[in-house]
């Protein structure tokens, strides 16, 4: 069965993000092969979109990120949730669970 | 936290940006390896690996610039960046800098100095706790000493109300009280040292209790200074004068000052940047009004009189109470306090008036007005004036940088091309403007710092400058920045916006982009358009404002100016009785009339715009005069007076020898004044008095022509003149008309002067011409400004026309060539280019008269003898103009004339 593949918008991307680092620390690697495998290899995200959106939460607090060594004797840098990163995860899950219950609502009455 | 975390990790991001782009780099190539090791476990062989790797990365480079983007200092980075490009563009044209910067630097530098002027006079704060809490009682426009019963808005008041109002009051915390005049006395500092000028204003003891300062050294005066009269002699002094005079040593407070017999101790010195109270006086002392009848000149003792009004007075709000319920209840007991003045059966005339006297507050935080009634209006004249200057300036270095981009048109191609977004270059333009109006703006306010001072010189009606603090403080500063920031958007914004708009194609093309060209030289015309017609109007203002001076140096005085020098003499430092100042000035007026080249000396009470002395007197009339009408300006002096003034005696005889205090009291008086008192007979004769039971007391003896008293604008008033042999007390003027050259004749009279006696100081030695020019400094300062930059208006705009016509024939050298190869003349082409020229500056003056003629009007109360709208001024500001712009746009119009057309046809 071919599978269909989804962009993610950037916002939703970020989202995501956040979700990859509840559990945990991880390097911007991990973050983007745990996507592709929770979300079943639907979801694409190229590094080139990823790495900024790493970026830009390091600058806005949500997370935070330290160096740390990796199984190929490399160092890599690790990123985790701040405590605003958990709140913010919180709630745009609330809102994104809202807002697609009712565009699913929408969509089945079409 | 997060606030500090984020700060330093921006911080680290400007000062460590190495370190950061290689962790950057470090962790993008890290996925790269892993891709590529899990790529290699796939299958594929090491290149194939990696290649892959990169190309799912999707943007290596791309990506790494995304995640600069994110970390929040790009635009400061960019602005650093575009800094340091701006200076390297700079330096490398700085004939160009150079021109911007020193114009911008003239445009702000005459902003600032104005507004460091208008700041200082009419906007600062006194540096006195809660200001805005502080009202005047009146409005401090009058100063001097009455005893009329108040019967309108009234401004000066005795020490009894002082009190009175300090006590029962409900509305002001305090009151505050200072004398309505300062003092120039002369004295001695500790002892033994030679007297010297000093300026002395009596305050009450509740002074600076009100205004809330403390001292920088020592204590300040308070009520217990002030308790009993004669008996505190202290003083406190100013910061200035304390660093003049004693250095500045800790030791002042204990020193004495020796005023007259009087020897007061300095008890401290006032904080630095309190100068007073009153805009544009700056007293050496402050002392004790209980002291008022030890101090010369006047020896003032109204301290116990209910009428006798002479202070000004000043109250601190208590919280929460209005400035409307403060003048209510001051109303209340002003009425109160007058009403027992006129007893229980008063005089119609004395109900009149106690219906009409009223007290109005205004606000005092701004200082008393002083000056600030004489500067304010052409201060805020001279700030647009200035103001137009700027834009002036603006609209040249606009032309410049449009001339600069047009140059530079291939830089911008290149840059677009290669990726650059429009946005970017526009930063980077609007980075170089504000680089010049930054320039500008320091060179501004170094400028500003000297022509502040030139300035307060020039508005001096003395030898020495005006007493301002015009230092640059915060709000100069401020407003020197905004200047330089507006005039960088103004002369930025266009040229920038215009030069990024480039048709790529065209733009690196070798050609000359000839419809890009057009419209913009369409631009830097109608810049050359608006500064004529501001040069104009600023040229109308001056030719006004000349003309203004030219008319009020012209009124006719009634003096005769030539050969008569005035000198400034204290004479009251003598230390004499009151009997004793008339023969003391006989000795001098006499030796000086020996001096070979003197012909006349008399001293004077008043010459001239040093204030009034007006009282009522009374004749036999049957139907004599009322009220004001009887109200005459008076003067005491020598008998040499009339001579040595060159006014000249129209009946009777002047003074002399045989009018002593033991003879018939007698006075001279002015024509108008005859006219008035006795318009069907002969005055000289006639008899009058200076109160209402002396009717016969003083015979006047002869009449003069009238003479300006106050101002030079003023019409003829009744005037009357004693002889001070007939009752004097200390007078300070000497005039002395003598021929001969003035280096060695003065000389001569100091030297006379001093030894009839060693303790008469001579202040001030000036010409009567000078001293009448002075009371026009206010005329004289907008004249000379408003001339100065209506002048350097019109350069710039010249500047500007030769510019931009320059420019126009060196782009359009191919087609003049061309009209010259089929047959144009010399005569033809300087034609061309003289109307293409002529028409902008036509289009000027079209506009410039239109814009003069509205604007010229808010400037009428400057005016003197000539309408806002003077033809005669417009016209010839016009035709001055367009003369001068002829010849800025021959110049370039005689280079046309010089293609060659085989060269320039070549070229194209």
């Amino acid at each position: 069965m071919k599978k269909q593949k989804a962009d993610l918008l950037q916002g939703t991307l970020e989202l995501v993000i956040l979700r990859m680092l509840r559990s945990g620390s991880l390097n911007g690697w991990d973050v983007m092969q745990r996507i592709q495998m929770l979300s079943d290899e639907v979801l694409s995200v190229t590094p080139g979109a990823l790495y900024p959106a790493l970026h830009r939460l390091e600058e806005r607090e949500l997370i935070t990120a330290s160096w740390g060594p990796s199984d190929n004797n490399r160092r890599a840098k690790y990123y985790e949730l701040t405590v605003a990163g958990r709140k913010q995860l919180e709630a745009e899950r609330k809102s994104w669970e809202l807002f697609s219950s009712a565009i699913t609502i929408i969509l089945r009455d079409a | 936290m997060v606030f500090l975390s984020t700060l330093k990790r921006r911080w680290r991001a400007l000062t460590k940006k190495d370190e950061l782009e290689q962790e950057l780099d470090e962790e993008l190539r890290f996925h790269l390896e892993k891709d590529t090791a899990r790529n290699l476990e796939s299958g594929m062989n090491a290149a194939e690996a990696r290649y892959a790797a990169l190309r799912t990365f999707g943007g290596f480079e791309q990506s790494k610039e995304e995640c600069r983007d994110a970390w929040g200092v790009r635009f400061i980075q960019d602005l650093l960046q575009d800094l340091r490009f701006s200076v390297r563009m700079l330096l490398k044209s700085p004939a160009f800098a150079f021109l911007a910067v020193l114009t911008l630097t003239l445009g702000i530098g005459a902003n600032t100095a104005i507004f460091s002027l208008l700041d200082a006079v009419v906007l600062r704060s006194l540096p006195v706790k809660d200001p805005q809490e502080l009202l005047l009682l009146g409005k401090a426009d009058i100063g001097g000493l009455t005893d009329s019963f108040p019967d309108d808005s009234w401004d000066l008041f005795s020490y009894p109300f002082y009190e009175e109002l300090k006590q029962r009051n409900e509305v002001f915390q305090n009151v505050g009280g200072l004398l309505s005049m300062i003092w120039n006395v002369h004295g001695r500092v500790g002892a033994g040292s030679d007297v010297q000028k000093i300026q002395v204003q009596l305050v009450s003891g509740s002074y600076f209790p009100v205004l809330g300062i403390s001292p920088a050294l020592g204590r300040l005066l308070t009520d217990e200074d002030d308790k009993t009269v004669g008996d505190h002699p202290v003083a406190v002094i100013s910061h200035a004068w304390w660093q003049r005079e004693l250095a500045g040593e800790e030791t002042a407070v204990g020193k004495s000052i020796t005023i007259e017999k009087i020897t007061y101790t300095i008890v401290g010195v006032a904080p630095k940047r309190f100068a007073g109270t009153t805009v544009g006086e700056a007293p050496d002392v402050w002392i004790p009004l209980a002291m008022e009848k030890e101090l010369p000149p006047a020896h003032w003792n109204g301290r116990n009189q209910r009428l006798a009004q002479d202070l000004y007075l000043i109250g601190r709000l208590k919280s929460g109470v209005t400035p409307e319920r403060a003048g209510a209840n001051v109303n209340l007991l002003f009425k109160q306090f007058l009403q027992e003045e006129i007893g229980a059966q008063p005089s119609a005339e004395r109900l009149q008036n106690l219906q009409k006297a009223r007290i109005e507050l205004t606000p005092a935080g701004r200082g008393l007005v002083g000056i600030r009634r004489e500067f304010s209006k052409p201060l805020q004249v001279l700030m647009g004036v200035v103001g137009v200057v700027l834009l002036i300036s603006c609209a040249n270095i606009a032309n410049l940088l449009l001339a600069r981009a047009t140059s530079r048109q291939k830089e911008f191609g290149v840059r677009l091309a290669l990726g650059a977004g429009r946005i970017r270059l526009i930063r980077q333009l609007l980075t170089e403007s504000l680089l010049i109006a930054g320039l500008g703006a320091i060179g501004g306010i170094l400028l500003s710092w000297w022509g502040s001072r030139m300035l307060l010189l020039m508005a001096s009606s003395g030898a020495e400058s005006l007493p301002l603090d015009v230092n640059p403080n915060g709000r100069i500063l401020l407003f020197t920045l905004g200047c330089s920031l507006v005039s960088a958007i103004i002369f930025g914004t266009v040229p920038a916006l215009r030069a990024t708009r480039i048709d790529l194609n065209t733009g690196l093309k070798e050609g000359k982009g000839t419809v890009q060209t057009t419209s913009q030289s369409l631009l830097a015309k109608s810049f050359v358009v608006a500064q004529v017609a501001l040069s104009l109007l600023l040229m109308v203002a001056a030719g006004l404002f000349v003309r203004t001076l030219v008319n009020l140096q012209s009124i006719p005085t009634g003096f005769n100016q030539q050969n008569v020098t005035l000198f400034r003499i204290d004479t009251a430092t003598t230390g004499y009785k009151r009997e004793q100042f008339s023969p003391l000035m006989q000795d001098v007026e006499e030796k000086v009339k020996n001096v070979p080249g003197v012909q006349a000396a008399a001293f004077s009470f008043l010459i001239f715009n040093q204030g009034g002395w007006n009282s009522p007197i009374f004749t036999r009339d049957e139907t004599p005069m009322k009220g004001d009408a009887t109200v005459v300006r008076q003067n005491t002096v020598g008998q040499d007076y009339f001579t040595a003034m060159g006014i000249p005696v129209v009946a009777g005889r002047v003074f002399n020898r045989q009018d002593t205090t033991k003879s018939q009291p007698v006075a001279v008086v002015s024509e108008t004044m005859a006219q008035r008192f006795f318009p069907n007979s002969e005055a000289v004769g006639r008899r009058f008095g200076t109160g209402e039971k002396e009717k016969n007391k003083i015979e006047i003896v002869g009449v003069v022509k009238d003479v300006k008293y106050y101002s030079l604008t003023e019409n003829p008033k009744p005037m009357v003149y004693y002889p001070h042999s007939q009752d004097s007390g200390a007078l300070q003027n000497l005039a002395v008309r003598f021929s001969g050259r003035p280096e060695s004749v003065v000389p001569q009279i100091r030297q006379v002067i001093r030894s009839v006696n060693t303790n008469l100081p001579v202040d001030e030695v000036v010409t009567l011409a000078d001293h009448i020019e002075r009371s026009l400094v206010q005329q004289k300062l907008v004249a000379r400004l408003a001339s100065f930059f209506g002048l350097l208006a019109l350069l710039l705009a010249c500047i500007g026309l030769y510019g931009v016509l320059s420019y126009s024939v060196s782009q359009r050298s191919g087609e003049i060539g061309v009209r010259m190869a089929l047959g144009a003349t010399t005569g033809d082409v300087l034609k061309l280019i003289l109307k293409g020229g002529m028409t902008l500056v036509l289009l000027g003056v079209v506009f410039g008269i239109a814009g003069s003629f509205a604007l010229t009007r808010l400037a009428k109360a400057l005016l003197f003898g000539v309408k806002p709208s003077d033809p005669l001024t417009f016209a010839a500001v016009a035709v001055i103009l367009i003369v001068v712009a002829i010849i800025a746009c021959y110049i370039p119009a005689r280079r046309a004339t010089k293609v060659d057309p085989l060269t320039a046809l070549r070229y194209e």
